[in-house]
């Protein structure tokens, strides 16, 4: 009984309190401090991405509570905050009144040396200024195709050749020749009589009795072998085919010129399969076999 | 130009030669005071922000054809900036340093302390127009930055891009993006710690 009153006894309980309270605050105060130290840090990198709300919504939550009661986290968010707000009120500075007229005639000048021109139009450009007065010269012979090495864009051409060659042997009669296309950026053989340039999705399917026509085009300059001469060519085919890839194709004759003189060598005009250029040429073969049945029942009955 | 060795141009084909320069007018016309703005606050002065954004553009002409057309064109446009504004960094580095020690123009008299009133749209519909000086203050502030913080905070801060639209502009990660401009806000409010801001 003496003994329970000892330790029960008032001074010995509050002495126990004591005890268990100190315990308590140097665990807490270590604890907190730690787990404070690391989260202020973490924090505070997060707080630019928190003021311009580009955080996940439990990141965002975090940050919210952690600001209710840090302080020092509050002050620096206030900081970067007025920061951002001083930053985004700075006056719009206008340029003088005359500096667009300038841009455009930037652009003009830029337009005469035949930069900014889409591709089709540079290259016809191109055409135009070197066009049908140069020999061609042995340097131009081996310029590369513009094919862009794009499946989409070899896609694309196929659909090109494909037309070009079925409305080419649908028209000279030549139903049993293999069907080829050639490179004539820089060879004007005096076989070839129509260079094509792709424009936009829409590709043209040009032609005119012995003449060069010009067509537009997306991203290349593109010619096709046909025979000089051979009859039919006056029509644009106002066919709408439809590639693997549903390229529509619509023409547009951009240019016409009478057939240059030159010859080519012979090696030059090689015909080149299409199964040896385009990517899945097994494909573009029976691409080739579809667009000519197509087309020798629209464009050419 | 209709004709050239004996070849000529249909009606069509002088469209097709036309278009993409009438496309392009119809950009300049609308973004032009845009991208001044901007290169103004990356040089700091009119002068070079005029022949920055006439190489810009110049440039943007010279490269129409590779521009990407699901991409914004000012993106794109804001990146041909940014490149040629790092660049021309690059050749004169000592062309763009300023120092924040030296006293803005009539910062002299000590008023150093002075608490500038932040314009607030929510309190404030009325666009608050600064006092030039702290305009001043903020521009040098800038200047100060490297010129990838400085481009990552004039794109999200002033053109108020998010961050994956700056991403995209400046070709770098989101992470990046994060970390520039933190390190840019945290940079600018030390420089303009004195001047208001706390």
């Amino acid at each position: 009984m003496r003994r329970k009153a000892g330790l029960l006894s008032p001074r010995s309980v509050a002495l126990t309190r004591v005890c268990v309270i100190a315990i308590r605050i140097v665990t807490h105060v270590s604890t907190f401090s730690g787990y404070r130290a690391l989260n202020c840090r973490k924090v505070n990198s997060l707080l630019s991405a928190y003021l311009d709300a580009e955080l996940t919504g439990a990141e965002m939550l975090a940050i919210r509570d952690h600001l209710s009661w840090c302080g020092a986290c509050r002050e620096e968010y206030e900081g970067l905050n007025e920061t951002k707000r001083l930053v985004a009120s700075l006056a719009f500075r206008a340029p003088r009144a005359d500096l667009e007229e300038l841009l455009m005639r930037d652009a003009a000048r830029a337009a005469a040396h035949g930069y900014g021109l889409s591709g089709a139009a540079s290259r016809l450009r191109e055409w135009l200024q070197g066009g049908t007065a140069n020999q061609p010269s042995a340097a131009s012979t081996t310029r590369p195709l513009y094919l862009r090495p794009r499946p989409m864009v070899a896609t694309v051409l196929l659909s090109v050749a494909g037309i070009w060659v079925a409305s080419a042997s649908v028209d000279s009669g030549d139903s049993g020749g293999p069907a080829s296309w050639q490179d004539t950026a820089g060879l004007y053989p005096a076989q070839i009589s129509t260079v094509t340039i792709i424009s936009s999705p829409s590709v043209p399917i040009q032609a005119a009795d012995g003449t060069w026509v010009a067509v537009s085009q997306p991203q290349a300059v593109y010619a096709t072998t046909i025979p000089q001469g051979a009859p039919g060519f006056t029509t644009v085919a106002a066919a709408t085919e439809t590639t693997p890839t549903a390229v529509s194709l619509a023409p547009m004759v951009v240019a016409v010129a009478p057939p240059p003189p030159v010859v080519a060598p012979a090696a030059a005009l090689a015909p080149i399969s299409l199964s040896s250029m385009i990517p899945g040429g097994d494909a573009a073969s029976a691409f080739v076999s579809a667009a000519r049945r197509r087309l020798s029942a629209t464009a050419f009955r | 130009m209709a004709e050239a060795g004996g070849l000529s141009l249909t009606a069509a084909g002088q469209a097709l030669v036309a278009r993409p320069k009438r496309e392009f007018d119809r950009l300049v016309q609308r973004y032009h005071k845009q991208a001044y703005n901007i290169a103004y606050r990356l040089t700091g002065n009119h002068a070079d922000a005029e022949d920055l954004t006439q190489e810009a553009f110049v440039r943007a002409f010279r490269f129409f054809e590779n521009y990407r057309r699901d991409l914004p064109f000012e993106n794109w446009l804001y990146r041909i900036i940014s490149n040629l504004f790092v660049d021309d960094l690059r050749r004169k580095p000592k062309a763009k340093i300023h120092s924040l020690d030296a006293p803005v123009n009539g910062d002299a008299g000590g008023d150093g302390n002075a608490f500038f009133e932040v314009p607030d749209v929510r309190e404030n519909p009325e666009r608050v127009v600064l006092h030039e000086e702290l305009d001043e203050r903020i521009q040098r502030a800038l200047e100060a930055l490297p010129a990838d913080f400085r481009m990552t905070v004039i794109l999200a801060d002033i053109e108020g891009m998010s961050y994956e639209e700056v991403s995209e502009t400046m070709r770098c990660s989101l992470g990046t993006v994060r970390s520039r401009l933190h390190r840019g806000r945290k940079m600018l409010r030390a420089s303009l710690a004195g001047f208001g801001v706390r």
